[in-house]
């Protein structure tokens, strides 16, 4: 009888201290699981954090390239146009023989015109350079005006066609870099593409913002590495979509043009 | 008295820690632990001079201080817990472990019987709010050293703890009653002597955290 008391109290001993062990180590196992997710987390935080500085600085440049690229047209208007009235006006001005009224009177009015244009061109000119204020207007609205710089040129027939509502509001900061992209696209075609007709497409297809840039120019091998990755700076813009959560899509038969689809989320 | 046993060296050095470190607890709203500590230390030594010294049981003593813990435990989770669930716990369990330990006081009077079902009731809440500081701790999304957090640290001695106490409490009594255990076993005695090295050890670690001197540098 003493002999199975000793037993039982034994396996019970035992039995009481593999309990208590499975119960500490249940224990020590919901604190290393607490140590182990919040180790997780602080890394998906700085991670996060290095992300929201990546895009703060893209956006930073982003800024800056709109303004030096709103600089550059502005200094070529100035140079080509306004300075060409300029000259013009003063040529027609200095030629006047006060002695001749018929032929002075004429020079005036030509004078006078050429100053009426050099005005209207400044117009213009101020709306370009006001074109990253436009932004606050709406990104349709700035993709108009630049349009309008474009076409005012006289060297392309740009159609744009905008399938978004008036309501559609699209956050500040993405809109300053597809605005950006668009003008980067622009400036593909201006510098290389030889191309007469572009088609500029702004659209809202399921919670998406479609903007297509195509033209009819030259084209090139999307394969060529050394254009795409250089180049035409897609991968600047892949890495600045990426940070949108969007996509950029480019692609080109030589002798027949080239399309950029860029998607974003629009919400 | 004397020899001191190792488990009350450890509460000796977990209060002088707090001592220490309690300018720096107050911005930890934990500076209430080391008058906690004193009056454990305190309780720990007048216990053992009763048991010790002058042959008397101290059972008295533990039934008293058992509520005061627990309470003080649950008083120091209000301060940390947030979740309206953890506001809603909090009271319920305060009220219930009180009506436990009154219940206690009238079933067994002034008899020298250790009240472990409130001991029991005390280890279970405890359990339940610290599983609920870590549910908290998941869905934090700032970001928190656990480390160097104090309360990490003294949550996790309690969970440790109160999860080892919590069959010795309720099964033990049992097994006494019934004449399964020896009356004298020292076993069960020196697994809760264990869980309060691994409590004390625990809180000594966080008032360390506190000072300036353990905080990890950035380089």
């Amino acid at each position: 009888m003493y002999f199975i008391n000793i037993q039982i109290q034994e396996e019970i001993r035992v039995a009481l201290i593999a309990a208590t062990t499975i119960f500490v180590l249940f224990a020590g196992f919901v604190i290393l699981i607490s140590i182990f997710y919040s180790n997780k987390q602080n890394k998906h935080l700085k991670e996060k954090v290095l992300m929201k500085q990546t895009f703060d600085t893209e956006l930073t440049k982003t800024q800056m390239e709109v303004q030096e690229e709103t600089r550059q047209g502005l200094a070529a208007d100035l140079h080509d146009n306004i300075g060409q009235l300029l000259s013009l006006t003063n040529v027609t001005l200095a030629s006047i023989d006060v002695d001749n009224n018929s032929k002075a009177k004429q020079k005036i009015f030509t004078a006078q015109d050429l100053v009426e244009r050099s005005i209207k061109e400044l117009r213009q000119l101020s709306k370009l350079l006001h074109g990253e204020q436009l932004l606050q207007q709406g990104l349709a609205k700035a993709i108009e005006q630049q349009v309008n710089w474009l076409q005012k040129g006289g060297y392309y027939t740009v159609n744009y066609t905008n399938n978004t509502n008036d309501t559609l509001d699209v956050n500040k900061d993405k809109a300053l870099f597809l605005y950006r992209l668009l003008q980067e696209a622009i400036n593909n075609i201006v510098k290389h593409a030889e191309a007469t007709v572009i088609n500029i497409t702004l659209e809202l297809v399921s919670n998406q913002l479609c903007l297509t840039i195509a033209d009819n120019g030259k084209g090139f091998n999307t394969l060529d590495t050394d254009i795409t990755q250089h180049g035409i700076g897609l991968h600047t813009m892949q890495r600045r979509i990426a940070l949108l959560n969007g996509t950029v899509k480019v692609t080109s038969d030589i002798g027949v043009g080239t399309t950029v689809s860029i998607t974003v989320p629009y919400s | 008295m004397l020899p001191i046993p190792f488990y009350l060296i450890i509460e000796i050095f977990a209060l002088i820690t707090s001592v220490i470190a309690y300018p720096k607890m107050k911005g930890y709203r934990l500076h209430w632990f080391s008058y906690f500590l004193f009056f454990i230390v305190t309780v720990e030594l007048v216990g053992r001079y009763f048991s010790r010294v002058l042959h008397l049981s101290n059972v008295w003593l533990y039934n008293i201080t058992v509520p005061i813990e627990y309470l003080f435990y649950c008083f120091i989770f209000s301060r940390y817990l947030t979740s309206k669930i953890s506001r809603k716990i909090i009271p319920i369990s305060v009220v219930s472990f009180l009506i436990a330990t009154l219940l206690s006081y009238v079933q067994y009077g002034n008899k020298a019987i250790f009240h472990s079902e409130t001991l029991f009731l005390g280890n279970f809440i405890i359990v339940l709010l610290s599983c609920m500081y870590f549910y908290e701790l998941f869905l934090k999304l700032e970001h928190i050293n656990l480390l160097q957090e104090p309360i990490f640290w003294i949550v996790s001695g309690l969970l440790l703890f109160n999860s080892g106490e919590i069959l010795y409490s309720i099964v033990v009594p049992l097994l006494k009653n019934n004449g399964l255990v020896d009356k004298d076993s020292k076993i069960f005695l020196e697994i809760n002597n264990q869980m309060i090295v691994v409590l004390y050890l625990s809180y000594s670690i966080a008032f360390l955290c506190t000072l300036s001197i353990f905080k990890y540098k950035k380089k």
